[in-house]
């Protein structure tokens, strides 16, 4: 595993980190301190248990060092043996001589000279205890003990032994809470960070706010975050509804235009000289396509707005081409293109929205013929699976992989084809469209060669009460 | 009955009421016109049009009213009536197609040739 540098590292390490990088040091300095808190009272204590064990024997020695019985002073100091850390013991009697020995097995027979008065010293490795012995206020001899510091050495190890249990339980235990605790912290935070990235990539739903769980920092930002989003919104639907007011105030006028282009080509205004003609002709051609993008435009306003309601109903795709190319033959004519339709006649049923199909179709139909100067654009019908399927194909100028990428996103760009489109937003509604009907659309093109737009929906199911 | 066919249009914008007013009149009509929905419910009951191209927004009263009282009195139900949409597909043709509208068209998308058409198929 890489190890992030601190500042890269996630949130989530972060907390987790701190929280047990800090309760450890806290661990740590209190076994220092306990530890250092033992060695340093624990040769006192050793020195007084072996004072008192020199008192015990002391006491019990008076008799033996009073009338001079050496064999019951002897069996006392080998009554020592029980206790393994001592390493050798000596009575003295009044004048200093050693009256009675004990040495631990294995250890050096020698005794230190006599110490009159009481001492006890603890110096390396080792205990070491004079100790006067009075009988009824007399002085009758002195003891001497001599005792390891094993014990210490003992204790100390189980110490170290028990901090490095405990201490690795309480690190895998702050880990476990901090692991917890940090969820409180980073999962608010990553929420705020997963909308925001949501937002930025364009596929946030704006009317969603985030949860304020707390009156903290996270709190304040998820709370501002929503502020903005708010903001955004307002924008976002302020530009929405000036698509659709300016659309629809252009909308009737547009279409008067048209009406009055149209009784001029009638003759209504009397007879027209070839020039005026083809002008007006010219002018027609522009306000279709005017009304054509207004048409769009509120589509897509519709579509962004989520109020777009689908109608699905049985339709068969006899009726749906029909209407779709309705007003398309004329303009396919006047190109010198061939119309061709496959499999349309069989009338396969549809459960789709008739009108929304129709449009789905007309648009590919406009687009083919925008892309296609000569040849033929086929229309073709069959049943893939449970699905019926309308084609659209074109002998037409085709497209680039890059192009087909972001045909069916809102303000695309066709690069060198633009001319030829409108405001590129045909296949946005398209897509749209297919998606509200449970359906989709496919494409496959070939850069020369030409184009095939490819709509699918769920075939009708008599008596299955819907197509779902 | 006259020799010439009497046609109302129900119609607010002046430019499509002139629109389709010439092109009827060209057509050899008889050409009746109201502005707002009241006015025209008013003359669908004197004039008895034989038939009547309505729009759906109209001041005063709704396209949608104007057509349940036409369809709600003996003397006039039985006059065909065309809607004139701005939209072509919209949910508020497909209603007034249910209140008893005979077909409609879309106000400039529709060539004038399929607007007679229409009408002419309502035509005896």
């Amino acid at each position: 595993m890489r190890i992030l540098p601190f500042s890269d590292m996630p949130l989530k390490k972060k907390i987790t980190l701190i929280a047990v990088v800090s309760s450890s040091i806290s661990l740590l300095i209190a076994c220092f301190v306990f530890m250092l808190n033992e060695s340093l009272t624990f040769p006192k204590v050793m020195r007084q248990n072996l004072s008192n064990l020199a008192q015990i024997i002391g006491d019990n020695s008076t008799a033996a060092l009073s009338f001079n019985d050496s064999r019951t002073a002897q069996s006392l100091l080998d009554t020592l043996k029980a206790n393994p850390h001592i390493r050798s013991a000596c009575l003295y009697d009044l004048k200093g001589q050693p009256f009675a020995r004990y040495t631990r097995p294995g250890e050096p027979e020698k005794w230190p000279p006599v110490v009159w008065e009481e001492t006890s010293e603890f110096s390396a490795g080792a205990v070491r205890v004079f100790h006067p012995v009075l009988s009824a206020g007399d002085r009758v001899g002195t003891l001497y003990l001599e005792s390891d510091t094993g014990e210490m050495q003992t204790r100390m190890v189980n110490y170290t032994l028990v901090t490095i249990l405990v201490g690795g339980a309480a690190f895998l235990l702050s880990l476990l809470v901090a692991s917890r605790l940090q969820r409180q912290v980073t999962g608010p935070l990553n929420q705020v960070v997963e909308r925001m990235k949501d937002i930025a990539r364009g596929e946030g739903d704006l009317t969603k706010r985030l949860e304020v769980t707390g009156k903290d920092e996270i709190g304040e930002v998820a709370e501002a975050f929503n502020t903005f989003v708010g903001k955004l919104q307002t924008v976002e639907d302020m530009k929405l509804d000036l698509i659709s007011v300016v659309s629809h105030q252009l909308k009737t006028p547009v279409a008067e235009i048209n009406g009055f282009i149209e009784n001029m080509l009638m003759g209504l205004t009397g007879e027209l000289n070839p020039k005026q003609r083809s002008y007006l002709e010219e002018m027609r051609v522009i306000g279709r396509e005017n009304y054509r993008l207004i048409c769009d435009l509120l589509s897509a306003s519709k579509i962004d707005r989520g109020v777009v309601t689908v109608d699905l109903k049985p339709i068969s795709t006899k009726e749906v081409v029909g209407l779709a190319i309705r007003d398309y033959e004329a303009p396919l004519a006047q190109k010198g293109l061939n119309l061709q339709l496959e499999g349309v006649w069989q009338g396969a049923m549809l459960y789709a929205d008739r009108d929304k199909l129709v449009e789905a179709l007309r648009n590919l139909i406009n687009n083919a013929l925008k892309c296609t100067d000569k040849g033929s654009i086929t229309i073709r019908a069959l049943a893939e699976g449970d699905k019926g399927v309308i084609e659209v194909e074109d002998t037409g100028v085709g497209m680039d992989a890059e192009t087909m990428e972001r045909l069916f996103t809102k303000n695309r760009v066709l690069g060198k084809e633009a001319h030829r489109s409108g405001a590129g937003l045909g296949l946005y509604i398209t897509k749209n469209f297919m998606k509200y009907q449970n359906g989709d659309i496919t494409v496959t093109s070939e850069k020369g060669k030409g184009t095939c737009f490819k709509l699918a929906v769920p075939l009708f199911k008599p008596g299955a009460g819907g197509a779902l | 009955m006259s020799e010439k066919a009497a046609i109302l249009i129900i119609e607010d914008q002046r430019g499509f009421r002139t629109i389709y007013g010439d092109l009827l009149a060209d057509a050899g009509y008889e050409v009746l016109s109201a502005e707002d929905g009241e006015k025209g419910w008013q003359m669908s009951k004197e004039k008895k049009p034989d038939l009547i191209l309505l729009d759906l927004g109209l001041p005063k009263m709704d396209g949608f009213e104007v057509l349940r009282h036409i369809r709600g009195d003996a003397q006039t139900k039985k006059i065909p009536i065309i809607i004139c949409s701005v939209v072509e597909g919209e949910k508020s043709v497909q209603k007034a197609m249910e209140l008893g509208a005979n077909d409609y068209t879309v106000k400039g998308l529709h060539a004038p040739r399929q607007i007679l058409d229409k009408i002419k198929s309502y035509l005896p």
